[in-house]
């Protein structure tokens, strides 16, 4: 005779009828001399015929409308997608734009001349000429051009140091 | 016979594959008729699969969004019925996956939530008169406590009667596994509920 594990392994072939007809009649044999399989097949076969024939929901009145309404609301929402891409397209660019002018616009209005020295609070966005003591003299004395704005702040054409030629040793002169 | 009853007739016959293929030409009346076949029991399967009625419903819009929208993905290389069954079951599985996330997460873990429908009993045979313990949320509340695996092939083949074969090819398994885990579940329900079943 068939134990109690195979028989609860063959339950489903033999509420299906899907046994052969010598392990579909162990198994019934089993069942005649077995209060707890016996037991275990009748519930699940109960519970099997609960489920099939168990309520069946509906979907609301308005499941068709609503539907209708995804569809409608999906098929629309392809444009904004598209002018998303180039929006974002349009604004990367635009922002490489003003980051190229800032950088530009900031180094022409720079008349700072030397790193080190800070411009004031409202250098930026004031039409004064920042006061270094390089142009101080030159400020005091006449308006200054543009021209010579740029030449401030190139350090070649700056005020060079005086170099006594006679105190420069080149190789070879020591001796 | 009527024209109009001549129409519904032919709507009745026409199969499942039949009308996707039209849908594919363009034929947007075909789509309106599966949704008309399909609503129904792909709620009872989500429904039965997720324990919510309203997500349940939302689940199966998805469902047919993505029909509408993917329809050349069909191929006839399976049953339309197939097709979308998977497609259901997939929107089913990832939200019960979100829940567990949300649960995990959420102070309330603790406390249980009762989001069951309750579903009207009307049974009305002396053996389920005598069983009038066993209520359609109870049993409906057991097959919520299975694991998705097993959730999944009972309700499929208990629930929606869908034959083996057509079981493995939704769900992704050998045909031996399906039959295996439907056993499997059918006892683990057995044992959950065997206090209240009263078979003589």
């Amino acid at each position: 005779m068939i134990s109690c594990d195979n028989a609860a392994k063959l339950l489903s072939d033999y509420l299906d009828k899907t046994l052969d007809s010598d392990m579909y009649n162990q198994v019934r044999e089993h069942l005649k001399n077995c209060k707890a399989c016996s037991k275990v097949f009748a519930n699940v076969s109960y519970l099997n015929s609960r489920l099939k024939s168990a309520q069946k929901l509906k979907t609301s009145a308005d499941f068709d409308q609503k539907l209708r309404a995804r569809i409608q609301s999906g098929q629309t929402e392809k444009r904004p997608i598209i002018s998303m891409r180039g929006l974002s397209a349009g604004l990367s660019g635009a922002a490489v734009c003003a980051a190229l002018t800032f950088f530009i616009v900031s180094d022409f209005s720079n008349t700072a001349g030397e790193p080190e020295q800070l411009q004031p609070a409202a250098g930026a966005a004031s039409s004064q000429p920042v006061q270094t003591p390089s142009n101080i003299q030159q400020a005091s004395a006449a308006p200054v051009t543009k021209e010579q704005q740029l030449a401030e702040k190139d350090s070649l054409k700056k005020e060079t140091i005086p170099v006594d030629q006679n105190k420069i040793k080149l190789a070879g002169q020591e001796k | 016979m009527n024209k109009v009853d001549n129409e519904v007739q032919t709507a009745q016959q026409t199969t499942d594959e039949e009308l996707i293929t039209r849908f594919q030409q363009g034929d947007v009346y075909a789509f309106d008729l599966l949704v008309k076949r399909y609503k129904d029991p792909l709620l009872n399967f989500v429904y039965r699969f997720i324990g919510d009625h309203i997500e349940a419903e939302d689940i199966v819009q998805e469902t047919f969004l993505r029909l509408f929208k993917n329809k050349h993905y069909y191929k006839e290389i399976a049953k339309f019925s197939t097709w979308i069954y998977t497609i259901a079951g997939n929107l089913a599985k990832t939200e019960l996956r979100r829940r567990r996330r949300r649960q995990f997460f959420s102070i309330s873990h603790f406390m249980t939530q009762d989001k069951d429908y309750d579903i009207p009993d009307d049974t009305k045979s002396p053996e389920q008169a005598a069983n009038s313990m066993i209520t359609d949320s109870i049993i409906q509340k057991a097959i919520q406590k299975l694991s998705p695996k097993f959730k999944e092939v009972i309700v499929l083949r208990d629930i929606q009667e869908l034959s083996y074969e057509e079981i493995a090819e939704i769900v992704g398994i050998p045909l031996g596994t399906v039959k295996s885990r439907v056993n499997r579940a059918r006892l683990k329900l057995q044992e959950d509920l065997k206090d209240l079943v009263k078979v003589e």
